[in-house]
């Protein structure tokens, strides 16, 4: 579905020449499937990702999305068909306009994608709001009425109001506590269940995909180093730098030989 | 909806009547403009001398001027004439420089410079004269009066909205927006001009007073409202002749200029303070110094067998005022520390755990009240008084916060913000020399150079170690390290917890480590203490947590993200291949 070719990402500096961020990636996202993206911060792949929902053009490669480069279409075309890739941000608070109230921000979001009529449109946003496990009373609220989790379900309510294809994730869950965490990532993969979305799902902790990632693809300054099966990548690692990410994504050191803690033995 | 009724009534409960109250004087005397005809007991332009310069009287109830003409009339007119001109200046100049500012940042590139180097110019020249000059050449009439007060005053307007734009831009708010599809067109109608009016707004009623205050001025100069028309200024000016005998005639329209300048900044002063600020209001707590022996305690100092340890909790309790009653952040906690002991503070976000830390040292803000008892080393610092508390900052107890992007000072060097907490003070080459040897204790590599950097010239990690460099720099017996890896990526995390080990071992240091994650500090502390909802749940030695039993600490083992099991042993094998090459 998501189909990631040779994609070259440069950044103009003020001195010195271009700043490869991205360089010669190749990926694939399939329908139901999610699929992570990790390395450290600056590896290049928060640039990635914003190149797929076509915040950001690329220099070089294709990023079909169902065989449709964004980067190639026209101003209005692009609008249409942009909404198949949906983003959902770190910061659950900034993406979201702190003037509007939960219901009007997802409205809006049914508004632009013109996908309900207007009459059903209060309908719907409830709709939305359950599949994301919130209790439909919040549409009157503002996003600083409400926690940081209940703030990304909101996010993420509005990203499938336009019913996307894909759904970038951005570190969705850095910004958020760890029993918080834990729901927001169940609440994904009971939605690629349900809906059949792809995921691209983007972290610096291989502890997080663990949980929920199909396949899983390393990034190092800005090339895929590794890219294969979750569980292959997590119990076999063959680059240094996923051993590397491993090793700092392992929580309880001294209780690693033994079976982990929680995990009855 | 219903759930949010009560908030949003409190909130507004306590921001209405104190914004209408600052803005009674301005809708009085607006109100009173605007029913002038009705209200005033005379026509303002009818003269009589035979009644000139009358004193206040029952039929002329502020008396005559030079002319007879009433003056309580003139003043009633003159506020219809001042804040009509001040309402249409300052809605063009609204519009005019909210559009102006908001296409700049919108349009970006060429058009947004030439947008700053508008507004720079027009704020930089002094704008009485400016106005003075506009009146000066095309002569002297309402029309002009309004351009002139209009190009002196939209580029405030302009600055703001741009800001407010730019800032908008930058958000994750607006890329989600672009995300979905929207057309620019709605983005603009929909977000960027609410965006950019509602700072521009607030600025417009200290506005009302500045364009009044100058109406008045180019008045009193000659340049603006011109006779007969009444103005306050103008009236000002007529007075002139009579300071000394005809006190009525100076003082009113002096008196409603006053109320008018100062309503508008009042208000503005109200509207500009940030909302969080306002809905909680502050009211000093009284320290309430705990006598009575609480429970626990006994048990406890049986179970330690010392005397004194050096950081004893004994139910802490912090109430945070809020406008729907106060809120209990902490309701009863006990615990001790002693010299070269890790303990572990976990629990969700809002269980207390931060503010049980921060509120023994003054540092929860002044809407906290602490009770209880919080000793160091025997001495009770509840109830305390600022002076004790600040010598126990920093040189007995310091804090590294959790954000290190936040919590250094963008504009000092890293050396100068390190310096600032040695204990004893130092200068010169002793303080250099002590905060280097103090940065490369926190594993900073090139300590010499660090020192020169700003803080935005650093990684993360590095302002991280920085900050654990400036926790050190009092020689504290106890560092409370508030989330310190939470803002951090994984590898990153892993290298400040190995650091936090070794200072704290190197050092003996007492470290309370609070974190909402017990992956990261299972292996660092010796006992952990699980907090949920203001209160301890569960304190357990560290290498006991697998055999938690209490419900909420499960919840936080479970929540920790796990690798397969199988790793290990691969991994393990990986490293030593790794080796051999």
């Amino acid at each position: 579905m998501l189909r990631i070719q040779d994609v070259t990402l440069r950044y103009r500096r003020r001195s010195g020449g271009p700043l490869t961020a991205v360089d010669g990636v190749s990926l694939t996202v399939a329908a139901g499937e999610i699929v992570g993206l990790v390395g450290e911060s600056g590896c290049g792949k928060s640039s990635l990702a914003r190149a797929v929902v076509g915040l950001h053009r690329h220099d070089e490669g294709t990023i079909g999305l169902d065989d449709v480069d964004l980067s190639a279409l026209g101003a209005s075309e692009r609008r249409r068909h942009r909404r198949r890739a949906q983003m959902v941000f770190q910061d659950p608070f900034g993406s979201l306009d702190p003037h509007r109230s939960v219901g009007s921000a997802i409205g809006e979001a049914l508004a632009i994608a013109r996908s309900v009529p207007r009459t059903q449109r209060a309908e719907r946003v409830t709709e939305l709001l359950e599949l994301v496990h919130l209790d439909p009373s919040v549409r009157g609220r503002r996003p600083r009425e409400l926690s940081g989790g209940q703030c990304q379900r909101v996010a993420i309510a509005r990203a499938l109001a336009v019913e996307p294809r894909l759904l970038v994730c951005d570190e969705p869950v850095t910004a958020l506590d760890l029993s918080v965490q834990a729901k927001v990532l169940d609440l994904l993969v009971e939605l690629r269940d349900r809906l059949g979305t792809g995921c691209l799902f983007i972290t610096h902790d291989l502890a997080v995909l663990a949980r929920i990632a199909d396949r899983i693809a390393v990034m190092h300054e800005g090339r895929l180093v590794e890219s294969g099966p979750a569980q292959q990548i997590l119990t076999a690692p063959s680059h240094p730098q996923t051993v590397r990410l491993l090793e700092a994504a392992t929580r309880f050191p001294s209780t690693a030989q033994n079976p982990p803690i929680g995990v009855p033995a | 909806m219903t759930g949010t009724a009560p908030s949003g009534a409190a909130a507004s409960g306590i921001r209405l009547p104190r914004a209408l109250m600052l803005a009674l004087p301005l809708v009085l005397i607006a109100v009173v403009g605007a029913l002038a005809p009705w209200l005033a007991p005379a026509s303002p332009s009818a003269t009589d001398l035979s009644a000139s310069l009358e004193g206040p009287s029952t039929s002329h109830w502020l008396g005559t001027d030079q002319l007879g003409r009433d003056q309580l009339s003139r003043i009633v007119f003159a506020a219809r004439t001042s804040l009509s001109v001040a309402a249409v200046v300052m809605t063009l100049a609204f519009v005019v420089g909210v559009t102006i500012g908001a296409v700049g940042a919108f349009a970006g590139g060429i058009v947004d410079r030439l947008v700053t180097w508008a507004v720079e110019a027009a704020l930089s020249v002094p704008s009485l004269l400016l106005a003075l000059a506009i009146i000066g050449i095309r002569g002297n009439s309402v029309p002009n009066l309004i351009l002139a007060l209009t190009i002196v005053a939209w580029a405030p307007y302009a600055r703001i909205a741009r800001g407010a734009v730019l800032g908008y831009r930058r958000s994750a708010a607006s890329e989600a927006l672009v995300g979905l599809g929207a057309h620019p067109l709605r983005v603009l109608f929909g977000h960027v001009i609410p965006t950019a009016s509602r700072p521009a707004l607030v600025f417009a009623s200290t506005d009302v007073g500045a364009v009044v205050l100058a109406t008045a001025g180019l008045s009193f100069l000659g340049l603006g409202i011109t006779p007969p028309t009444p103005e306050w200024g103008q009236m000002l000016v007529e007075s002139r002749p009579y300071l000394a005998t005809a006190w009525w005639l100076w003082l009113p329209p002096g008196v409603a200029i006053t109320v008018v300048a100062l309503s508008g900044n009042l208000l503005s002063e109200h509207l500009g303070v940030a909302p969080e600020l306002r809905r909680l209001r502050i009211r000093r707590p009284r320290p309430t110094p705990s006598t009575s022996p609480k429970r626990g305690r006994a048990q406890t100092a049986a179970k330690t067998g010392r005397p004194v340890p050096l950081w004893e909790m004994r139910d802490l309790r912090v109430d945070f005022d809020t406008p729907d009653g106060p809120v209990a952040a902490v309701r009863g906690l006990d615990y001790t520390l002693d010299r070269g002991e890790v303990l572990a503070i976990v629990g969700e976000s809002g269980s207390g755990k931060t503010v049980s830390c921060l509120a023994p040292l003054g540092l929860a803000g002044d809407r906290a009240a602490v009770r209880g008892s919080a000793r160091l080393a025997g001495t009770e610092l509840v109830g305390a008084g600022e002076d004790t508390l600040r010598a126990v900052r920093g040189a007995e107890i310091a804090v590294v916060f959790q954000n290190p992007y936040a919590a250094l000072n963008p504009l000092r060097r890293v050396g100068a913000l390190v310096a600032d907490g040695l204990r004893p003070p130092a200068k010169g080459h002793q303080a250099r020399e002590r905060v280097v040897e103090l940065l490369r204790a926190a594993g900073l590599p090139h300590p010499e150079d660090v020192a020169d950097r700003y803080p935005h010239e650093l990684s993360g990690g590095m302002r991280q170690r920085v900050l654990v460099a400036a926790a050190l720099a009092g020689d504290p017996d106890i560092v409370v390290a508030d989330e310190p890896t939470t803002a951090l990526d994984a590898t990153t995390q892993a290298e400040v917890i190995e650091l936090l080990r070794r200072l704290q071992r190197e050092r003996g240091l007492a470290l309370v480590l609070v974190s909402h994650d017990l992956g990261v500090v299972a292996h660092l502390a010796d006992r952990v203490l699980v907090m949920h909802d203001g209160v301890a749940v569960e304190e357990i030695a560290a290498d006991q947590l697998p055999n938690a039993t209490h419900p909420r600490t499960r919840d936080l083992l479970d929540a920790v993200p796990r690798l397969p099991e199988t790793r290990a042993g691969t991994r393990a094998t990986t490293r030593s291949t790794e080796a051999r090459c």
